[in-house]
């Protein structure tokens, strides 16, 4: 497999230094828009590594905890008018808080059991992994949709299925290795990353379709980041962008679902997705006729859930605030659905909807398939 | 001033009861990003690896009577207090060189009334600019405080610093856009000002909070000001063979009372270094940005007629791309590595005066920063940017690319220039600052430019902080 050289911390140095005393994306952090404390902010992080590196604060488990509370959403360098790949230093800075032994137990657990099940949730069932089924087109099942959202998948196949396709279900189960790329845990990482590509390209599969966000990115961005090259000549795609094309051009027909009060999540890592929100968008149109009431952090600005950057298992309560902060924005603009379209995204944000409506975009166009 | 032993401990254990646990914090990585703003002092001194001034406290209060508990309990021990807004200050208003207690009302987030009948907006302080921005927007309105500080100073700032933005000319500094305000006083006690801001109620005592950098109170809430968004803007950039002319054609915009939005004049040095950088516009004399908006058919004829006085002085009309181009990347210039930053030596020197003396004052400054400290090799480059009927600002800036590495060295040097360069401000006409505020870094001037006022003003301040804990050791006050 083609390997290419991975950036370190020490290659990152520059930016913790540059980025430390700059507040420009500090009002897209969504992290900062709950704790409302400087120091889990763009800069505060950038500000922390440099000191650690200074001598002026060590990794212990006050510093150590503040480097995670990152929720990854990458919206600070969306929003630069520089670009500062600050997203990929933190996650470099959590490789090095690894490689020094000092990352949290929170970290230590999800390391063994993605080493024991090649995911943080449990053990594959067999059954998952015997697809026999082999075309043109895969469906990156992942872990997130295994483990939490199964009827995703379902969905995903039979709309799939309605254009004539019968996907290939790819990495049932295993993580694309992203969430140990998230949290500093690159060597294993780099192994269920290369376990993906292999597969990918030992099922002669032309397009991968994931039904993540998260996964789309991590494929087609982060695998480079991680020193691995993609799959060659395979186009991978978010399933919504997919998906839109063929309901344009009436391909996949849906009946129109009158619902009110719709708004949309743009989903975790869409942002690394330049095509996808004005995607799901139209698939909304399509199914209700009007577009999405929007809320206020969307499209470029988008916030995440808390479903990202490995919150849930690190920073609990942090990843619960984040969804609540994100219901309150649709709350805010009087919706009363939040329809989104990735199955980690609809699991994490329903634990915390108290009387709005969480829906998975894709189930609810399987509802509505003439 | 460190609170120890018994003291420090009441003083926790109060806290932690006004604003509860999770909103209190004595964490290492907490006090290290509080022990600067966006100033160069406190930067250079943690970058340097000296002891960072630190609070004893962090506190985050979500609401008013949380911070009035706050007050009282840093009365009670005489213990200071810095408000924080946004931390993007240049001057260091918060730093909390005495330690005690930094109060983050950041979680004061809340936009509370937009009305469209009256154009006015009314917020909590911690609300983040642009984070308001983008609610107008939703309805076609804007808060025309257009600061390049926008993505992270609180609207509290704005007020606290008497700050301004990009459009000031036309709409006006943040003094000219409050209307009324909510301050918790030293001793706790929750005042509001009268809800208008023209009024014959006697003097504006409103405005003594305005600029106050948390000296005489904690801003809570303000109503501000707001404008539709404009139906159009029309855009031109203009250059200048020399800054004489390009002056002179400003003053005479300004004069007729033709409204621009924007007149950005850049001094020759900045025009060969700071916009070929940041624009990549290679341009060799001053270059003049000029912006009108509003209703087109009002617009059109007031930008037609600065276009002629821009002509009629000489200066080459470059089409509307340039003009557009530094309108859409006019924050640019703070992003790294496009912005000054460390280990340089850098300071923004502005100030403002009258028309008739302001290229006298801009000479002056000039040739004391660079002659002066010429053995440092230091730069001077400015630009004009916020007119008035009478005068204009210059934001000029001074830039040592290799200053001393030693702190204690540096911040000597740092200090000796910004005397010269005040006193010279001060000696042509001009006052200590246009914007920026006053803060920790010019304090020591306060005295120089109030005189025998000072000791009055002084008096105002015990008036309110009797005490003295509002965060004493900025814009000359004592501890």
């Amino acid at each position: 497999m083609n390997t290419i050289p991975v950036k370190t911390f020490q290659d990152y140095i520059p930016i913790y230094d540059g980025d430390r005393y700059c507040l420009m994306c500090r009002h897209v952090c969504p992290v900062e828009r709950v704790t409302k404390r400087e120091s889990t902010t763009p800069h505060g992080w950038a500000l922390l590594i440099a000191s650690v590196i200074r001598g002026s604060l060590q990794w212990d488990a006050d510093t150590v905890d503040t480097l995670y509370q990152c929720s990854d959403c990458a919206s600070c360098q969306a929003n630069c008018a520089t670009d500062r790949p600050l997203p990929a230093a933190l996650k470099a800075a959590r490789a090095e808080v690894v490689r020094l032994g000092k990352q949290p137990a929170s970290v230590i657990e999800i390391e063994r059991k993605l080493r024991e099940w090649g995911n943080p949730y449990g053990e594959i069932l067999r059954s998952a992994q015997n697809d026999t089924t082999s075309g043109e087109v895969g469906l990156y099942v992942g872990a997130t949709a295994q483990f939490l959202r199964p009827q995703a998948i379902t969905a995903a196949q039979k709309l799939l299925g309605a254009t004539g396709i019968n996907p290939t279900l790819l990495s049932a189960g295993r993580s694309s290795g992203y969430l140990p790329y998230a949290l500093g845990l690159w060597d294993i990482a780099r192994e269920l990353a290369r376990q993906t590509v292999e597969e990918i390209v030992a099922s002669g599969v032309h397009e991968v379709l994931t039904l993540t966000a998260e996964d789309a990115h991590a494929i087609k961005h982060v695998y480079y980041e991680l020193g691995l090259m993609p799959p060659r000549q395979v186009r991978v795609t978010q399933i919504a962008e997919y998906l839109a094309p063929q309901v344009a051009s009436g391909e996949l027909k849906i009946r129109p679902l009158e619902m009110q009060a719709v708004t949309y999540h743009d989903p975790c890592h869409a942002l690394a997705l330049p095509d996808h929100a004005k995607a799901a968008r139209q698939l909304i149109v399509a199914l209700t006729g009007s577009a999405p009431r929007e809320m206020l952090w969307r499209e470029q600005r988008a916030a995440p859930c808390g479903a990202t950057g490995g919150l849930e298992f690190t920073q609990p309560k942090l990843a619960a605030a984040m969804a609540q902060k994100r219901l309150e924005g649709a709350r805010d603009i009087g919706a009363e659905i939040v329809l989104t379209d990735d199955p980690h995204c609809v699991s994490h944000l329903v634990q915390h909807a108290d009387g709005l409506s969480v829906q998975n975009l894709i189930e609810v166009l399987v509802e509505q398939m003439a | 001033m460190q609170l120890r032993g018994l003291e420090y401990d009441m003083v926790l254990s109060e806290l932690a009861d006004a604003v509860g646990e999770e909103h209190l914090s004595t964490r290492a990585s907490d006090k290290l990003v509080y022990a600067t703003d966006w100033s160069w002092m406190p930067q250079m001194w943690l970058d340097r690896g000296e002891e960072a001034p630190s609070p004893d406290f962090i506190v985050h209060p979500g609401s008013v009577e949380e911070i009035a508990r706050v007050l009282q309990i840093a009365s009670t021990y005489r213990v200071p207090v810095v408000t924080w807004g946004g931390g993007s200050g240049s001057q260091g208003g918060t730093v909390p060189i005495f330690g005690g207690i930094v109060l983050d009302v950041k979680r004061l987030d809340k936009i509370l009334n937009i009305s469209e009948q009256s154009l006015t907006v009314t917020a909590q302080a911690g609300v983040i600019g642009e984070v308001l921005e983008y609610t107008l927007n939703e309805r076609g309105l804007t808060m025309p405080n257009y600061a390049a500080s926008a993505n992270c100073a609180t609207i509290g700032g704005y007020i606290a610093a008497r700050g301004s933005g990009v459009i000031s000319t036309k709409y006006g500094k943040v003094e000219d856009l409050v209307m009324s305000m909510q301050v918790v006083l030293a001793d706790g006690t929750i005042i509001r000002t009268p809800p208008v801001p023209k009024h014959a109620s006697g003097p504006d005592y409103a405005g003594l909070f305005v600029g106050s950098e948390g000296t005489f109170g904690v801003i809570t809430e303000a109503t501000f000001q707001i404008e539709r968004l404009p139906e159009t803007r029309l855009f031109r950039g203009i250059l200048f063979d020399d800054l004489h002319n390009a002056l002179e054609a400003g003053r005479q915009i300004m004069l007729a009372r033709l409204q621009p939005t924007v007149l950005r004049l850049y001094d020759e040095a900045s025009t060969v270094s700071l916009v070929k950088r940041v624009l990549n516009l290679d341009l060799q004399g001053s270059f003049l940005n000029v912006i009108f908006d509003g209703f087109e058919d009002i617009a059109t004829p007031q930008f037609n007629r600065a276009l002629k006085i821009c002509a009629d002085l000489g200066g080459r009309d470059l089409g509307e791309h340039s003009a557009k181009e530094w309108w859409e990347h006019r924050y640019d210039f703070y992003y790294p590595p496009l912005g000054l930053s460390l280990p340089k030596m850098y300071g923004t020197l502005e100030t403002v005066t009258t028309f008739d003396k302001i290229e006298a004052l801009y000479w002056a400054k000039k040739k004391a920063i660079e002659e002066g400290f010429a053995e440092w090799d230091t730069h001077y480059i400015a630009h004009f940017s916020h007119w008035f009927p009478w005068g204009v600002m210059v934001y000029d800036r001074f830039i040592i690319d290799n200053p001393p590495q030693d702190a204690h060295e540096a911040l000597k040097l740092h200090n000796r220039l910004w005397n010269v360069a005040l006193r010279t401000s001060l000696a042509h006409g001009g006052v200590l600052n246009e914007h920026h505020g006053v803060g920790l870094k010019l304090g020591r001037m306060m005295r120089e430019q109030y005189g025998p006022a000072f000791p009055l003003i002084e008096g105002i301040k015990r008036t309110f902080d009797p005490r003295g804990i509002m965060n004493p050791g900025k814009q000359g006050f004592s501890l």
